[in-house]
């Protein structure tokens, strides 16, 4: 690592996260003036994103080789009052909560008081989605029944695909007017749309190469007073770069980098989409360019390694935007997402390592920063020598990368009905989520609490906590007299919040549809270009709306333990166990105990238990499955909880697995914490058990001690264990390479352990900004040892 | 038939290459005082006490060690690994306990895997006598043998099974023309003086078979197990050993020309 690299990583890692009112000011003077008042939504949107760009501050960081920042400066978080207003209140909240705060001045404050909140209250998006959503809905949503992505943020969830590495924004121009040019506004009802969609989409790309150009000018002038030639040299080179990209295709790693960096921007400045936005596969996309330069010799590896670390220092400057209440509870986290792909295949269907896969990796180990995340891609085709060196950044246990199966997902975006090509250029974003980069708009939509839905259940549909009767009415838990019954019932009531969250989905999607069309974004993905039609509202060659299932853990041991101890052993009477249950277990530990270590658990590889995982999941699936929302997407399964867990269990009273109330679940589809006693293998068994092709991601999380990872020969089984579990169509798994002893000293000497990272579920975080909870539920997940 | 086992772990890679099923096999003639399985050493089920916490409260469970079980259901359990065992070169290993006091279950499991693809190894003391021992080494991959020591001496005073019966093992084994890799648990102030090194040094030299020893430094996680059979511990206070305190016998088994892992 450089000197200016060690600087620019300080710097990101000292900034203070908090709150600029910039964007939140510049887009409420843009819709006071009225100027475009009369031209529809998405012209309106073009030329919102246009002021923006023209009007904010030009942040150039000392010594960087990537340039442009959202905010006026590293970690100066913007907020979108369009989609949500952050309240007096909530600004209060994120300066003073003492984990994932975001600090405001009295400046920052007051135009929020006197200039943002009275200009949008009652006007934002997230006014009109409260306003729409039924009252079913929202006891449902209160009861923490299920989430929603939508209600703070806009729909995103996607990745650019290795295409627009080698396009500039000035061919897309001539796209747009090409298929302007086709549109035909006598017969096709939807023309008028399309003509303005399209005129938007020109504005956006005229907009977004000024701002490139102010960049430049910004940089020019830094050079006219640099003292120091070889930065002066630096600055003008980088000023010739911001003339040429994003308008013109990039021909270097350099250019390349900046190019994305640039539509890196435009995207999480139009909106606020969840998971930013993501280069996708990058050694892919850089590689030729890599080696074109190589082979002239115009560049070296030590430059290129340069402005690679340049460019992930930008991704750690952009903390997610501030969210609040339940949103904030599912997703509690500086980290935004990004998922930087390595490996795979390439779109002929061939090995896709290459030499900057490696540069990557080394990249990603000697940065350890927590965003961008990243991960590996890997294929049968892959060489283990690949895995291998990413089993060394692994067991240096922060928990990146993680580690998904590319032949599973080809294959699960061949079922969803995707060409070969676009699916061997896809990969996994976000999480895990899988899709087609540059092709596809797959939106995730909230989480499904399926633990909680049992207790609804043993409850003929009341739900305790809240006081309401939310579900339907399926029959006393008594009343059950075999196990099936009592399945049956469930399912019923998961197919009913099934259907009051897709109704939800649906109306909050049309609002998205009507009012918030993201022309930028649309130009960038396959086909909103040609079809004259925005990403929102279904202009990208597929797309797919995912509800992520929570708990299958939990879950699953909740009915193995309703049909083994009531129903196959009669150890207790339903009675007995609803009055354990209503009681907290207070007065009946030792029934607790029988359900908590001698009933058969889910993650043993124990059939037994698996049987009720394969159950759940197929009826989770079907449940989604088949419906189509507005934009024409088809509903799709996908298995992962980011921190929702964690929420959905302070919302679940207490379930027949023997866990107390309001204590959390288990996450993604790994076991119930500590359940699972039979080793990786046993695990890997249980959890291939569902099929992972009919799912958009599944994540399955393993914790293992540093001395497992100690030798060549322990890195290598880990190396075996990952081809094992892929041979099995596994999608996704990721390590914590940590001993539980140095995570209870860490909640006891925070101070000592500042930059100790660990895996959540699908990101890293550090362990000091994680709540108390999600650091005990970390704690005492299965260390998988050495016998 | 039937087999009576302890334990199935998987994920064992300890126990032999790759990724591997372990089947401890419960009975064993032997009683070292270092052993950290006492549960593998008598011959029948018995009855072992676990604590275990819930919440504030300690609960006590007395649970069976040892449960008999026949090749065919043994055979369900080994195949679930299969696939781990193909990726990494792995397979199943038999354990104990000593395997050899169960030579026909032992046999009949061991040609089963072999039937299957699945790789074998079997770890012994080699401290019984069995007529089957040249079939048993028709099917097995790799014996893990146990030397605790090379003196006779030594072996009477510690061990106290007869020191010519393991001796003639491993030298049958050995002409059966099978990979073995020879397994020593150090034990301080038992085996592990220079004397007591060149001992096993010079025996394993004149056995071509063995090119790899595993040194297995003495650990008191045992301990506690013996408090849950109701039985004493008799290594007292003897503290852990570490990989460290291995590293100059290390030196002298690779100066031999012997592969040498800790």
């Amino acid at each position: 690592m450089t000197d200016r690299i060690r600087r620019l990583r300080e710097q990101s890692l000292n900034a203070v996260n908090r709150i600029t009112a910039e964007r939140a000011l510049l887009i409420t003077e843009f819709y006071k003036s009225g100027v475009a008042a009369s031209e529809p939504v998405p012209v309106q949107r073009a030329l919102s994103f246009k002021y923006i760009l023209e009007h904010k501050y030009i942040c150039i960081n000392d010594g960087e080789l990537i340039v442009g920042e959202r905010g006026p400066a590293p970690k100066a978080t913007p907020t979108y009052p369009e989609i949500c207003i952050h309240s007096l209140k909530d600004l209060q909240i994120l300066n003073d909560r003492a984990k994932v705060s975001f600090k405001s001045d009295e400046e920052t404050r007051a135009a929020y008081r006197d200039i943002i909140i009275p200009f949008w209250k009652g006007k934002s998006n997230r006014d009109r989605i409260f306003s729409s959503l039924p009252q079913e809905w929202k006891d449902a949503y209160d009861a923490g029944l299920f989430t929603e992505f939508q209600e703070q943020r806009a729909p995103g969830h996607t990745a650019l695909g290795i295409k627009m590495f080698h396009t500039g924004l000035l061919e897309l121009k001539q796209h747009i007017a090409e298929s302007m040019a086709a549109v035909d506004l006598v017969n096709d009802p939807e023309g008028v749309d399309k003509r303005d969609e399209l005129r938007a989409m020109d504005i956006v790309c005229d907009a977004m190469i000024s701002y490139a150009n102010r960049h430049a000018d910004k940089l020019e002038e830094l050079a006219a007073q640099e003292q120091d030639e070889q930065r002066k040299a630096e600055l003008l080179e980088m000023a010739r770069i911001c003339r040429k990209v994003p308008a013109h295709a990039p021909e270097t790693v350099h250019e390349a980098l900046q190019h994305y960096w640039f539509i890196h921007l435009g995207v999480v400045t139009e909106l606020n989409p969840w998971d930013s936005f993501n280069p996708g596969r990058l050694d892919q996309s850089l590689y030729p360019l890599y080696k074109k330069e190589m082979e002239e010799g115009t560049t070296t590896k030590e430059k290129v390694y340069e402005v690679l670390q340049s460019f992930w220092v930008k991704f750690n400057n952009h903390p997610s935007p501030p969210k609040v209440g339940v949103t904030a509870e599912e997703s509690n986290t500086y980290t935004d997402f990004c998922l930087i792909n390595v490996g795979g295949v390439k779109e002929d269907g061939s090995d896709g390592v290459n030499e900057m896969s490696y540069i990557l990796l080394d990249v990603i180990q000697e940065m350890r920063l927590l965003q961008p995340s990243s991960m590996i891609q890997v294929s049968k085709k892959n060489p283990d020598r690949f895995i291998r060196q990413a089993v060394e950044i692994i067991k240096t246990g922060f928990g990146q990368p993680s580690v998904f199966n590319t032949d599973a997902l080809v294959q699960e975006m061949l079922r969803a009905g995707k060409d070969v090509k676009d699916a061997r250029n896809g990969g996994c974003s976000g999480c895990v989520e899988t899709g087609a980069f540059g092709t596809e708009a797959y939106i995730l939509t909230g989480y499904f609490n399926l633990p909680k839905i049992l207790e609804l259940t043993l409850n003929d549909g009341f739900d305790k906590r809240t006081g309401k009767q939310l579900g339907l009415h399926t029959g006393q838990a008594t009343d059950f007299k075999t196990y099936d019954e009592l399945f049956a019932a469930y399912k019923a009531q998961v197919n009913h919040f099934m259907r009051i969250k897709l109704s939800g989905n649906n109306i909050i999607e049309r609002i998205f549809m009507r009012n918030m069309p993201v022309p930028f974004l649309s130009v960038l993905i396959d086909d909103c270009i040609a079809r004259g039609k925005d990403y929102m509202c279904g202009g990208a060659r597929y797309n797919s709306t995912y509800v992520q299932g929570v708990g299958l853990g939990s879950i699953t041991d909740m009915l193995t333990s309703l049909r083994y101890n009531v129903f196959d052993k009669q150890n207790v009477t339903m009675a007995e166990l609803k009055e354990a249950l209503d009681n907290d277990f207070k007065g009946y530990e030792e029934l607790q105990y029988q359900l908590v270590y001698n009933t058969p658990k889910y993650g043993n590889d124990d059939d037994y238990a698996d049987e009720q995982e394969v159950a759940v999941f197929d009826m989770y699936y079907d449940a989604l499955s088949g419906h189509k929302s507005p934009r024409g997407a088809d509903y799709r399964v996908n298995m992962l909880p980011t921190t929702c867990h964690v929420y959905f269990g302070k919302v679940t009273g207490a379930t027949p697995d023997g866990r107390n109330a309001w204590k959390v679940l288990s996450e993604g589809i790994s076991p119930v914490q500590g359940a699972d006693t039979n080793g990786p293998t046993a695990v890997i068994r249980s959890a291939a058990k569902i099929d992972h092709i009919k799912t958009g991601g599944t994540l399955l999380n393993q914790k293992f001690t540093p001395s497992l990872l100690s030798t060549d020969e322990g890195c290598y089984n880990l190396v075996h264990l990952i081809r094992a579990y892929f041979r099995m169509d596994g999608h996704h798994i990721q390590f914590n390479v940590v001993n539980a002893d140095t995570l209870r000293d860490a909640q006891k000497h925070p101070e000592n352990y500042r930059d100790l990272i660990v895996r959540v579920a699908g990101y890293s975080d550090y362990f000091n900004d994680l709540g108390e909870d999600l650091q005990n539920e970390i704690i005492c997940r299965t260390e998988q040892t050495t016998f | 038939m039937q087999g009576l086992i302890f334990d199935i772990k998987r994920y064992a890679i300890h126990d032999g290459p790759g990724i591997r099923t372990t089947v401890f096999l419960k009975g064993c003639p032997l009683r070292c005082r270092w052993c950290h399985n006492p549960e593998s050493q008598h011959h029948q089920p018995e009855t072992m006490a676990q604590k275990r916490k819930l919440g504030e409260r300690t609960f006590m469970d007395n649970h069976t060690v040892g449960y008999t079980i026949s090749p065919d259901n043994l055979m369900r359990e080994i195949r679930k690994d299969y696939v781990f065992f193909e990726e990494s070169g792995g397979g199943v290993t038999f354990s104990g306990g000593e395997p050899l006091q169960q030579a026909d279950f032992l046999l009949e499991c061991l040609k089963r895997c072999k039937t299957e693809g699945i790789h074998t190894c079997v770890d012994t003391a080699g401290a019984v006598h069995t007529t089957l021992l040249d079939e048993i080494c028709r099917y097995t991959d790799i014996f893990l043998y146990d030397v605790k020591t090379a003196d006779e001496l030594t072996f009477k005073t510690y061990i106290g099974a007869p020191y010519s019966t393991v001796i003639d093992n491993l030298r049958r084994i050995a002409e059966n023309g099978c990979h073995i890799i020879a397994r020593i648990p150090v034990v301080p102030d038992v085996n592990d003086s220079t004397e007591q090194i060149d001992a096993i040094i010079n025996l394993l030299a004149g056995i071509p078979q063995v090119r790899q020893v595993n040194l297995l430094p003495f650990h008191r996680t045992g301990a506690d197990k013996y408090k849950r059979l109701g039985r004493n511990w008799e290594m007292g206070d003897t503290p852990n050993l570490s990989k460290d305190n291995l590293q100059p016998m290390r030196q002298r088994f690779t100066e031999a020309g012997f592969e040498v892992k800790v």
